[in-house]
């Protein structure tokens, strides 16, 4: 599991573009277990962003012990309420960012992540994937369209693209699309683009629980 | 000499290319980077180009400076991590390097040691924030330095990438950051260029348009198929294709030449990486006009 706590409700309401509806998703995993995406904080979130006058089409949360992050539980996610999903624009997704991915996948929405990590760890059910999280020590796949470059791009980069791209493909992984490519598409048709204006602070290494250790000798 | 005192001295600057060897005795290299000084401001020195193993760019920088050549040292992000860049932009500093060009690397899977680490521990507009950092005498972390860098630090584009949108995007980053100059991947479109300049909106940071004789037909056809970032136009590879094959090589630089010359007005000079074939430098300067304005 990763320390999670869910975003302000300012900040939430912030990352919605303007007439946008949304439909709240949360996890069954730690999410629910931890209290920050669970049935209650999907239901309470869902009900304070219609009370801020943004359009909410319904929310759902996993049943316990099921991971949103594992593809066929987000796929369920989305059977089990295909007709609020149908009608939203975006997903408010309140579970670490592992979970952004499947759901992606799973309903071919944009996703908001709802929530930040605070420390980074192993998820429970070993469904950890490195390809799609880097437990970085601060979630830059919020600003990217629910896409995170840290962890799709083979060379890290969260401050655009290298110049390598072809016809779209990583030259890389020319298999995979450039990640870029892809979070500069979602960004556009949101009206988001100036999103990434924003200079990236070099990602911490640091590992979780040496906060107190060292200093300059 | 530092790049932006030579554009502002003479309005433009010409640099070249020499990639060190991939052994341990730089004489040739050295010879390459002597030829190339006759006919350029400044020759760049490149960081393990494509990924592949070779001598530490800075050896061969140390040796160009005793010879009075100017370097611009390329340092790349993709091996070292916060502590060895910031170090070594420290100790390049000592060495008597004046200009570094910061990239972040190719990816080690194009190159010679695709089992490599891959660090990319910063990227280019980090370490471009950092170097600024350092100029104002602190480090990443903070801590004072006993003396400041005052590297001049130079920033990459590719104008004729798939995206050009996100190229100027990370353009601006990179100025948001510091970079005093910039170098461009090769120009095959000036019209294009010109366009791209006109959105850049570098102010007076200096920008030197990317230049790459290409010899051959089949040249041109594996950097289409294989360089990032670099379109050789179908019109090159026809002109290449309709020149006597003992020939292709003052056609080609003829060529880069005329680009050359489309392209300089739009911009502070030409960085010419002439694939180790410094002898074309001729050709390319009297083809685009700068024959002995140097």
């Amino acid at each position: 599991m990763q320390q999670t706590l869910p975003l302000p409700l300012t900040h939430l309401v912030g990352l919605i573009p303007e007439g946008a509806r949304v439909f709240v998703l949360g996890c069954g995993d730690c999410a629910t277990r931890e209290h920050f995406g669970g049935p209650e904080e999907c239901a309470a979130a869902a009900e304070a962003l219609a009370a801020q006058g943004i359009s909410v089409t319904g929310h759902y949360a996993p049943p316990e012990g099921e991971g949103i992050c594992d593809l066929r539980v987000a796929r369920a996610a989305v059977a089990a309420s295909a007709e609020a999903l149908e009608q939203a624009d975006l997903v408010l997704l309140l579970s670490c960012p592992q979970g952004a991915p499947a759901v992606e996948r799973a309903t071919g929405r944009t996703v908001l992540l709802g929530t930040q990590v605070v420390v980074g760890g192993e998820t429970g059910g070993g469904r950890r994937s490195v390809d799609e999280c880097s437990f970085c020590d601060r979630c830059i796949a919020r600003e990217t369209g629910g896409l995170c470059p840290h962890s799709f791009c083979p060379k890290n980069l969260i401050n655009g693209p290298c110049g390598g791209s072809q016809g779209g493909r990583c030259e890389v992984l020319p298999k995979r699309p450039c990640v870029w490519e892809l979070i500069h598409r979602r960004l556009k048709a949101a009206g988001k683009l100036s999103i990434l204006e924003g200079y990236q602070e070099p990602v911490s290494f640091r590992p979780p629980g040496t906060e107190d250790v060292g200093g300059t000798r | 000499m530092k790049l932006t005192h030579i554009v502002a001295e003479r309005g433009f600057a010409i640099t070249g290319e020499v990639a060190p060897p991939k052994g341990a005795d730089p004489s040739d290299a050295l010879a390459e980077a002597r030829e190339l000084a006759r006919h350029v401001d400044a020759v760049n020195v490149t960081d393990g180009q494509g990924a592949v193993m070779r001598m530490a760019p800075i050896a061969l920088a140390r040796l160009m400076i005793e010879e009075s050549i100017v370097p611009i040292w390329q340092t790349t992000c993709r091996d070292r991590n916060r502590i060895a860049l910031q170090a070594d932009l420290l100790a390049a500093e000592a060495l008597g390097v004046q200009n570094a060009l910061i990239l972040t690397g190719d990816h080690m899977v194009l190159g010679d040691h695709p089992d490599a680490k891959p660090v990319f521990g910063l990227d280019s507009v980090q370490l471009l924030h950092v170097a600024a950092r350092m100029r104002g005498g602190y480090d990443l972390a903070g801590n004072e330095l006993s003396a400041p860098l005052h590297l001049c630090t130079g920033a990459v584009v590719a104008p004729e990438a798939d995206n050009v949108e996100l190229q100027l995007m990370k353009l601006r980053k990179k100025l948001d950051a510091g970079a005093q100059f910039v170098q461009t991947q090769a120009v095959f479109d000036p019209a294009a260029f010109a366009r791209f300049m006109q959105r850049a909106s570098l102010k007076d940071v200096p920008l030197l348009a990317g230049i790459i004789p290409v010899t051959s037909p089949r040249m041109a056809r594996f950097m289409n198929a294989r360089i990032p970032g670099v379109n050789v136009p179908t019109w090159v590879i026809q002109r290449l294709n309709e020149a006597e094959i003992g020939d292709r090589a003052r056609v080609g630089a003829e060529i880069a030449g005329e680009i050359a010359a489309a392209v300089l007005p739009h911009c502070q000079g030409l960085h010419i990486m002439a694939q180790g074939r410094p002898a074309l430098l001729p050709t390319i300067l009297a083809a685009a006009g700068l024959e002995g304005r140097r």
